[in-house]
């Protein structure tokens, strides 16, 4: 069977895509029993810091074992490696029995996607037909390894990269996190008709595009005023992620392994909740 | 500490009403204001709580909308106001009628739908 494949994205910065995957990630491989496959798209590397760890991140960087050095053979040439064996297994700080594999990234991918575009510009690729490239690059990578997981999990970089569209592209749903205030809603406009137009190419509809309100305060009128307008303009999320010290601090890589309640501590329950709704919402029963 | 220093605040205030009837008669007033200010608020909380002027503008017939507004009383209609950020350049006066309220929030409602309509086509 074919993994799920899911691309958590906003325009804007800083709403918490990466904890949001990191969250489902670790929940759903750990408590969930399923097999994940986080894939950073992220130049920032946050997702990768956050599952990984600083030193395994090096290690991983130094081995050439990064998203940057797997397309970086497509552009440069040099000997073929199979997409596999960039893959770190068995990343997290969550204790126990959990399949959750991970593609680093690095801030040196920036450069892997303009080196990319100007290579195969001066060959005489139009813009469509690199988008085309980037996305059949990343389709048969994923195919590559399908087998293996129930679940694929992309965190695509605030903006627009071709590798972010690739991904969009081939997702079966997006998930767009958002803090509830205008600027961040400005951030789900400027992406929706990009995500509707990956949808209904795929002839999907736009029921697959969920919004996720994150960083939320309760005490905050106007946190309370945006999020029920979220609700009224999109399909969000029942669960929402309150800004809590808690998610905050789990970001931080411990070195002793530990439960997902000694991690999200009080954030603990509502993260549960967002990975059974969210497993709900993909079909992962 | 915050608690001790409080505490130690109250006895001061105990004391001094146990033994000076016109500090006390001046307290008692003070906190009976008080406590209508709060309980008129929290009433005016809980009647204006369903309400949002941006989806129900969108939602409701014109008339149904104004029926609505026409139904809180200014201070209700000063709180949506707040609640919902509809006048972020403070150009409200402070003795607006509830008509003159009821139609800020009207304008307003009207500017952001279309503002958002427009959004959708962004």
């Amino acid at each position: 069977m074919s993994p799920r494949t899911v691309s958590v994205v906003n325009m804007k910065g800083g709403v918490g895509k990466s904890t949001t995957v990191a969250c489902l990630a670790e929940t759903l491989a750990a408590e969930g029993g399923l097999r994940v496959l986080v894939i950073d798209l992220d130049p920032q590397s946050n997702v990768s810091m956050m599952l990984a760890g600083q030193d395994r991140w090096i290690e991983l960087r130094n081995g050439r074992r990064t998203i940057d050095d797997y397309f970086d053979q497509y552009v440069y040439g040099g000997e073929p490696r199979f997409f596999r064996e960039f893959i770190a297994p068995g990343v997290s700080d969550i204790a126990g029995e959990l399949t959750l594999d991970l593609l680093i990234s690095t801030p040196e991918f920036r450069n892997i996607e303009r080196h990319a575009m100007e290579k195969w510009i001066r060959q005489g690729f139009d813009m469509q037909q690199l988008a085309q490239r980037f996305s059949r690059l990343t389709h048969s990578a994923i195919e590559s390894v399908a087998d293996s997981y129930d679940l694929v999990l992309f965190d695509c970089p605030p903006g627009m990269s071709m590798f972010a569209e690739a991904a969009i592209g081939l997702s079966e749903f997006i998930v767009i996190p958002t803090i509830p205030d205008y600027v961040s809603r400005l951030g789900i406009f400027a992406f929706r008709k990009r995500a509707i137009r990956a949808m209904e190419q795929r002839r999907f509809t736009e029921d697959r595009i969920w919004t996720l309100i994150t960083k939320f305060e309760a005490a905050s009128s106007l946190h309370v005023s945006e999020a029920a307008l979220l609700k009224d303009q999109f399909n969000v999320f029942e669960t929402v992620i309150p800004q809590t010290e808690h998610i905050a601090r789990a970001a931080e890589w411990s070195d002793v392994k530990r439960s997902i309640d000694r991690k999200y501590a009080g954030a603990a329950p509502v993260i549960r909740r967002l990975a059974a709704e969210f497993r709900e919402r993909v079909g992962l029963i | 500490m915050m608690d001790r220093t409080l505490s130690s605040l109250f006895k001061v205030i105990e004391d001094e009403a146990g033994t000076n009837a016109a500090f006390a008669a001046r307290l008692e007033a003070s906190l009976s204001r008080f406590a209508e200010d709060h309980v008129q608020k929290r009433r005016a909380e809980d009647r204006v709580g369903s309400f949002h002027p941006l989806i129900d503008y969108r939602k409701s017939a014109p008339a149904d909308f104004a029926a609505r507004l026409d139904g809180f009383s200014p201070v209700e209609l000063r709180l949506i106001i707040e609640r919902h950020h509809l006048d972020p350049s403070a150009t409200l006066k402070s003795r607006s009628s509830k008509k003159a309220l009821a139609e800020f929030i009207l304008t307003a409602a009207r500017a952001r739908a279309e503002r958002d309509a427009r959004l959708f086509e962004y």
